[in-house]
């Protein structure tokens, strides 16, 4: 499993040194939307890099060498999605040093330390992106499914776009206040009810990931 | 003995092809050539095997043991080599390797190493940058260093020159000198079969048309050539088929003993070779030739 994640980076050694240098540069990018930079930056991060790899497997056909090797199907599948979550970790470090590295040296540039709310809606938005995904993925490959991962892509943004205008005021959607609400009368239920939803999409969404890839043929 | 894999009554259909029930079998210590010409159903037969497509119907057994309840196991002891590879681009040959080699159980790196210097592969190259030849060696190499027993190959001469086509068919002479090993070898180069293969399997159109042994085929068929006046309903029934031009006729006959009894000095009968006889039994001079 760890080679198959490892491989992943490998194959696009060039795509990841652009992306943290991407990382970086959201932060300049992204100083109007306020505190959520980190979101939007790390689901931009993460997209580029989990799509780069798919586009890589695909021009190879390599799942036909995948799977002509002792792996079970259901290894291919858990890999792409534990990926996400390692290039989560890097870009989460990534932030992290060139914000400390911008306020070191008195950049007059914005930047907001890491607040739990905005690092869960990176993690969840992150998430919710390669949930919708995957299973697509898994069933029809990479290029049938360009326009999907373009349109999902700009539906995460904007939605994350949507939140960083209701943190700063300038929007007041019916929605975002009720989990505000939510958030401030019971931070535990709150954490505890996003929680089981997340793990349930989750598992939801790896189930027809696993299930697809079981049946496709190539 | 058990065969080292058996395939019955394997069937699947797509929208403009079918497999209709094929049945092959192979024992240990053999090299069976698979041939026929593109679009026959060897490639299917092969992505059936790895389960790489889904059988509708029939059976497939590999070491004896059922190929999808068993199919990491048999998988660790068994090597592939396509016509095309799968590897990533962008990496170097010592990357891939460190990709693969983890999923096999029995991987021996000391016998890779040995491939990879008579190879003559350089580690630190991009495979994007390698030769179609290099690349095939490179899978061989991979096939051969976890101790398969069977090899399966999908045309892996395709596309090499004959130096390489040449060395390929050594490594596979001597890999089979294991008689615990097997190699099914699909092709439609049946010029590389001469030399190597032991069993012939001939499809076409999603049907085994013939299998045996190969010298007994090459000994009991044979290619007769005539005049056109002793064509008859009679004789036709024994020939495969019958090429006619201006001069005579040509035409391929299971058993030239039997036709030559009959037909004594009336006719030439000659040694057919593998490509003879696929020609013949496909009715696909042209195609065949051209695909060579």
């Amino acid at each position: 499993m760890l080679n198959l994640i490892i491989k992943d980076i490998l194959i696009q050694k060039r795509q990841l040194t652009f992306s943290l240098l991407y990382l970086g540069f959201a932060i300049i990018a992204f100083q109007s939307f306020g505190e959520v930079m980190f979101s939007a930056g790390i689901v931009v991060f993460i997209y580029m890099l989990s799509m780069t790899a798919c586009a890589n497997e695909d021009k190879v056909k390599s799942d036909i060498m995948l799977n002509s090797l002792p792996i079970k199907r259901v290894n291919i599948v858990l890999q792409k999605y534990i990926s996400i979550y390692i290039y989560f970790i890097m870009g989460t470090i990534i932030y992290i040093v060139f914000s400390k590295l911008l306020q070191f040296l008195q950049i007059p540039i914005k930047t907001y330390s890491l607040a739990l709310e905005v690092f869960l809606a990176g993690f969840m938005a992150s998430s919710f992106m390669a949930g919708l995904y995957f299973p697509l993925y898994f069933k029809f490959g990479y290029m049938k499914m360009r326009i999907v991962n373009f349109v999902l892509f700009f539906l995460i943004f904007f939605g994350i776009s949507l939140l960083s205008k209701y943190m700063q005021g300038s929007t007041s959607l019916q929605f975002f206040y009720n989990i505000n609400v939510l958030w401030e009368n019971n931070k535990m239920l709150f954490i505890a009810a996003a929680a089981l939803i997340f793990v349930t999409l989750m598992a939801v969404s790896l189930g027809l990931a696993v299930y697809f890839y079981k049946k496709r043929e190539f | 003995m058990e065969p080292i894999f058996e395939i019955k009554g394997l069937k699947k259909s797509f929208k403009d092809f079918s497999l209709k029930g094929i049945d092959i079998s192979l024992n240990r210590g053999y090299i069976m050539g698979f041939i026929g010409p593109n679009g026959a159903g060897k490639t299917t037969t092969i992505k059936l095997m790895m389960n790489l497509l889904r059988k509708d119907d029939g059976e497939i057994k590999i070491f004896g043991k059922d190929y999808i309840q068993f199919e990491k196991e048999i998988k660790n002891k068994l090597g592939f080599v396509y016509d095309e590879n799968h590897f990533y681009e962008e990496l170097t040959i010592e990357e891939m390797k460190w990709v693969i080699a983890p999923f096999y159980e029995k991987w021996n790196e000391s016998l890779y190493k040995s491939y990879m210097k008579d190879f003559n592969l350089p580690l630190k190259k991009k495979i994007k940058d390698l030769s179609r030849g290099m690349k095939m060696k490179f899978s061989l190499a991979i096939a051969l260093s976890h101790d398969a027993e069977l090899l399966v190959m999908d045309e892996p001469t395709s596309g090499l020159d004959p130096v390489i086509r040449s060395e390929l068919l050594e490594i596979l002479s001597q890999t089979i000198q294991d008689e615990n090993k097997a190699v099914f070898f699909s092709t439609h180069i049946t010029s590389d079969l001469d030399k190597i293969a032991d069993y012939i399997t001939l499809i076409d159109d999603g049907k085994i048309l013939l299998d045996g042994e190969k010298d007994e085929l090459l000994d009991s068929y044979g290619l007769v050539r005539g005049n056109k006046e002793i064509l008859n309903a009679d004789i036709n029934k024994d020939f495969i088929n019958v090429r006619e031009n201006q001069f005579g006729f040509e035409a391929l006959v299971k058993d030239k003993n039997h036709i030559k009894k009959i037909y004594g000095d009336k006719i030439i009968i000659e040694k057919p070779n593998i490509e003879d006889i696929m020609l013949y039994y496909t009715g696909r001079w042209q195609n065949a030739k051209s695909n060579n």
